[in-house]
């Protein structure tokens, strides 16, 4: 899924758009750069205490070296300012916490706990890394989370779950589309489109009117990831969107349906 | 048998060879004989029928019609003792002069004919050691045992790199090995084996059919069916056996290049009569075409050269697909007509009887033959009758193998496939046989730099090759007509996205329209390449080079003046795709562009226009400061048939590039 994701050329998270993606506001890099899958058989993964040491380190950074720390090694290696920082204020943390899939259970709770933590960052930073987890306990713990009250919570759930391609959470998600709010709705069709979850084309079709713009393009995009003539007809429709973001990924998907 | 037998042998079958592969050739070039099974009967003879006529003649001692040249050695001590005659007129006997005269009076005669030795020579001579003949003998014999003792190693290393395979325990796959056997009727037990490094399926001498991973996990029932069948139509043909005889023949004849043309169409001809008993077996053609762009998929790994074999238009695989697609399916069983195997027999029988040969001269005159009163009687002189002198012997000097027919040059990747010596490993690889060839081609090509052509080649495969997957989704997926109804309201919006106010919605709108190829798009896509924003002109370039539609070459005409070099080289490539030969001009101008990647992809764009005025052009760029310019540039003048080209190319041998100096030696071999 990440291959397709890459091959789409980038991934709209509506989430929360950082400000390095100044032109394309709901773009997002599909993936860790160091959590390949490649990575998740050789590498042995980070412990419970490097996990710890890493949330500790994002929680403390300041936000756009978080969010590069996050978005993978591409943007944080080629910035030597960005280099610096991080090294400044947590060594190797970063690199360490994130090479390869985790295979510590000790990690889980702190992980599940930081899925609600008040900085973004760190919030899908756990998200990510349980979703990358070499651990069906991990999957399991973001689908626990999906259900959980704090919206912040099920969101990132929603991130991990897209990250894990874990498609019998597929059904859980397309419940997500009509939650009550819009980032959660955004990211769990981020999180169907990554997995590409035919079941839930209908689903994402009724998303394509959702009323807020976020969830829409996400919709969009998720259903150009997936080909399926039932979507053409809706695709179709939302190219008359008063939003941009949802005719462009309504023209990108439609030019994927073939 | 002595020496002087062997090389009459070998001068008659080189005689014997030209004539009945020529014939061959005649037969299949002008369109007498087309069926595919008629091809491979009519190639495997002549292949085949040299041996047979020449050791018929020879062995029985027949004398044809066409007359025969003696191998002589001269008999007297004065004469040169080691040369086999050459005689020149001077030095032939009056009386042969005379005849030889006569003879030529004849209109159907040929120069020459037997000198029967004479009686009068006394006891033979011991053949003397190191004469010509014998020197002639150990160099054709060291040539073919080394090309013999290549074959081989080829072999060997073939063998290693199956050496690892094992076989296949699928019930599903065996099953259907069983009841495929059964229809086809094959009693030979046949085992089918895997192999890891394989990219396409092949057929083994020994009954075996060794499949490449792929073929087990990727390939859906219906493909594989067809696949089996075709491997093992190939098996009950006994292919990979007669690839092997013709290998090892076309190397120890190697004096006779027509063999290897013969190899050549015999194999295509086997191809094409296994896919139509695939496309029997499977029902129709579709399913066999589709298992061959599977496979030819197999052989387009992104990281590797792959499939430039697929590159020109004549490859066999693409012709293969293209006959599977549009012929009918074919429903009777072919029948097994008597008729060529008698006719074939007698065409030999004649042809021993007819085409001239050489005798040695130390052979006792053979007996009058029986049945050549008629021809007596028709030449009275026949000079075979009378005593002739000794020496008489107008041998053809050595000219025979090479005398006719050369076979047509053959494109400069199969000339490297043939330097990377894959086509000599006697094994028939199937779908993947020429790709497989021609990844190797490509390896080689890119070592002997010949890159940018294979490049544009394999573009141009890869394009054709997506074109067909799509005829074959076309006539698969049924789209129902709500859909195509749906799929046209999505270009229009798509089209009508075009005018977007915003300008990432206009530049996903021309990306996708190119990916929809629908030429509906193409005026709206005309338009965007003027739009305000770059990034939405070169997507709108980009997709409208997609639909390859003759009314975008305006727009690229006047693309070629944009100042945006981007939108400059997506011109010039679109525009050699499109091959209109309104752009001429302009891509002439394009030759001097600044970007060099613009004059390179205008070169090779005016190589598919063939244009003659743009030889000046294209003669400057052999000096170009960029490599790829010069090849481009080089293997454009080689395209282009003229005169003008010819000098250009000529005053190229003396570049100080030495990839453009191999060029245009290979472009000038390659003319007449």
């Amino acid at each position: 899924m990440a291959l397709a994701a890459m091959l789409a050329g980038a991934v709209p998270l509506a989430a929360q758009a950082p400000a390095v993606h100044a032109r394309m506001p709901y773009m997002r890099a599909p993936r860790l750069h160091l959590s390949h899958d490649m990575t998740r058989i050789d590498l042995p993964g980070p412990d419970s205490a490097q996990v710890a040491a890493f949330l500790g380190s994002l929680s403390r950074s300041e936000p756009m070296i978080c969010e590069a720390a996050l978005d993978g090694a591409q943007n944080v290696w080629r910035d030597r300012s960005l280099v610096g920082a991080l090294r400044e204020q947590s060594a190797d943390a970063p690199r360490l916490a994130l090479a390869g899939s985790l295979r510590d259970a000790r990690a889980l709770p702190l992980l599940a706990a930081h899925l609600g933590d008040a900085n973004p960052c760190v919030r899908r930073a756990a998200a990510r890394i349980l979703g990358d987890a070499a651990m069906p306990s991990a999957t399991e713990r973001l689908r626990v989370a999906l259900t959980e009250r704090d919206g912040r919570v099920r969101e990132a759930a929603a991130l991990g779950l897209g990250e894990a391609d874990d498609s019998a959470s597929a059904p859980a998600l397309g419940r997500l589309l009509r939650d009550g709010d819009p980032y959660v709705a955004r990211m769990a069709a981020w999180a169907l489109g990554s997995m590409a979850a035919h079941d839930q084309v209908p689903a994402l079709i009724e998303a394509l009117r959702h009323p807020d713009a976020g969830v829409r393009v996400n919709a969009a995009w998720a259903l150009g990831q997936m080909q399926d003539t039932r979507a053409l007809g809706p695709l179709t429709t939302a190219m008359k969107d008063s939003d941009a973001g949802v005719r462009r990924f309504a023209a990108q998907a439609l030019g994927q349906q073939d | 048998m002595t020496a002087a037998d062997l090389t009459a042998w070998l001068l008659t079958y080189a005689l014997h060879s030209t004539v009945l592969l020529a014939a061959a050739w005649l037969l299949t070039r002008y369109g007498v004989v087309r069926a595919p099974s008629a091809l491979d009967l009519v190639w495997k003879a002549a292949l085949v029928g040299g041996i047979v006529t020449t050791t018929l003649q020879l062995g029985a001692g027949m004398r044809p019609w066409g007359g025969q040249l003696a191998l002589g050695r001269a008999d007297s001590p004065a004469a040169s003792p080691a040369v086999p005659v050459v005689a020149t007129a001077s030095e032939l006997p009056s009386r042969v002069r005379v005849a030889a005269a006569e003879r030529d009076a004849v209109p159907r005669g040929l120069a020459a004919y037997a000198a029967p030795p004479s009686q009068a020579s006394g006891p033979a001579r011991p053949p003397i050691l190191f004469d010509a003949t014998t020197l002639l003998l150990a160099l054709w014999g060291a040539a073919a045992a080394t090309l013999l003792a290549q074959l081989l190693v080829a072999r060997l290393l073939l063998a290693r790199r199956l050496g690892r395979r094992e076989a296949v325990t699928d019930p599903d796959l065996l099953a259907l090995l069983d009841s495929l056997r059964a229809e086809m009727a094959i009693p030979r037990p046949v085992r089918i084996t895997r192999a890891a490094g394989l990219s396409s399926p092949i057929a083994l001498g020994g009954g075996e059919i060794c499949l490449p991973d792929a073929a087990l996990t990727e390939l859906d029932a219906s493909q594989q069916r067809s696949v089996l069948a075709h491997e093992l139509a190939h098996l009950a043909r006994r292919d990979p056996r007669w690839l092997a005889l013709a290998c090892t023949l076309e190397r120890v004849f190697f004096f006779q290049p027509l063999n290897r043309t013969a190899r050549r169409r015999m194999q295509e001809a086997a191809e094409y009569i296994c896919d139509d008993w695939a496309a029997r077996r499977a029902g129709s053609g579709l399913a066999v075409a589709r298992s061959l762009v599977k496979v030819a998929e197999w052989l387009q790994a992104p990281a590797a050269v792959p499939l430039a074999g697929m590159a020109e238009s004549r490859s066999q695989l693409l012709a293969r697909v293209q006959r599977l697609i549009e012929s009918r399916p074919m429903t009777d069983e072919p029948r097994r007509r008597w008729l060529p195997f008698l006719l074939l027999p007698l065409a030999l029988l004649v042809a021993a009887a007819v085409v001239p040969g050489v005798t040695s001269a130390q052979r006792a005159t053979p007996p009058q033959q029986p049945e050549r009163p008629a021809r007596a009687a028709h030449r009275p002189h026949a000079p075979a009758t009378a005593p002739a002198a000794p020496p008489a012997a107008p041998s053809p000097p050595a000219a025979a193998p090479g005398a006719s027919g050369t076979p047509q040059a053959a494109e400069p990747v199969e000339a490297a496939a043939a330097l990377a010596g894959m086509d000599t490993n006697g094994v028939l690889v199937d779908a993947g046989r020429m790709n497989t060839q021609m990844r190797h081609a490509v390896r080689v090509a890119s070592a002997m730099q010949m890159r940018p052509r294979i490049a544009a080649a394999m573009a141009r495969a890869t394009h054709q090759l997506r074109a067909m997957r799509m005829t074959l989704g076309g006539n698969e997926a049924a789209m129902t007509p709500q859909d195509s109804a749906r799929r046209a309201a999505a270009v229009d919006a798509l089209i009508d996205a075009l005018r977007d106010q915003n300008a990432d919605v206009r530049e996903a709108a021309a990306r996708s329209l190119g990916q929809l190829e629908d030429h509906r798009a193409t005026p709206g896509l005309i338009a965007a390449m003027s739009d305000k924003v770059p990034d939405v002109r070169r997507a709108a370039a980009e997709a409208l080079s997609q639909l390859e539609d003759k009314r975008s070459t305006d727009a690229y005409i006047a693309a070629l003046r944009d100042s945006d070099v981007e939108m400059r080289r997506i011109a010039v490539n679109a525009l050699g795709q499109l091959e209109d030969p309104k752009a001429a001009p302009a891509l002439a101008a394009a030759l001097k562009d600044g970007d060099s990647e613009v004059r390179a992809g205008a070169a090779s764009a005016v190589a598919e226009l063939q244009d003659p005025r743009a030889v000046p052009a294209l003669r400057e760029l052999l000096n170009d400061k960029d490599a790829d310019v010069r090849e481009n540039a080089v293997n454009a003048l080689s395209e282009i048939r003229d005169s003008t080209a010819l000098e250009a190319l000529i005053g190229a041998l003396k570049s100080s590039d030495p990839v453009v100096r191999r060029a245009a030696a290979d472009a000038l071999g390659q003319r007449d």
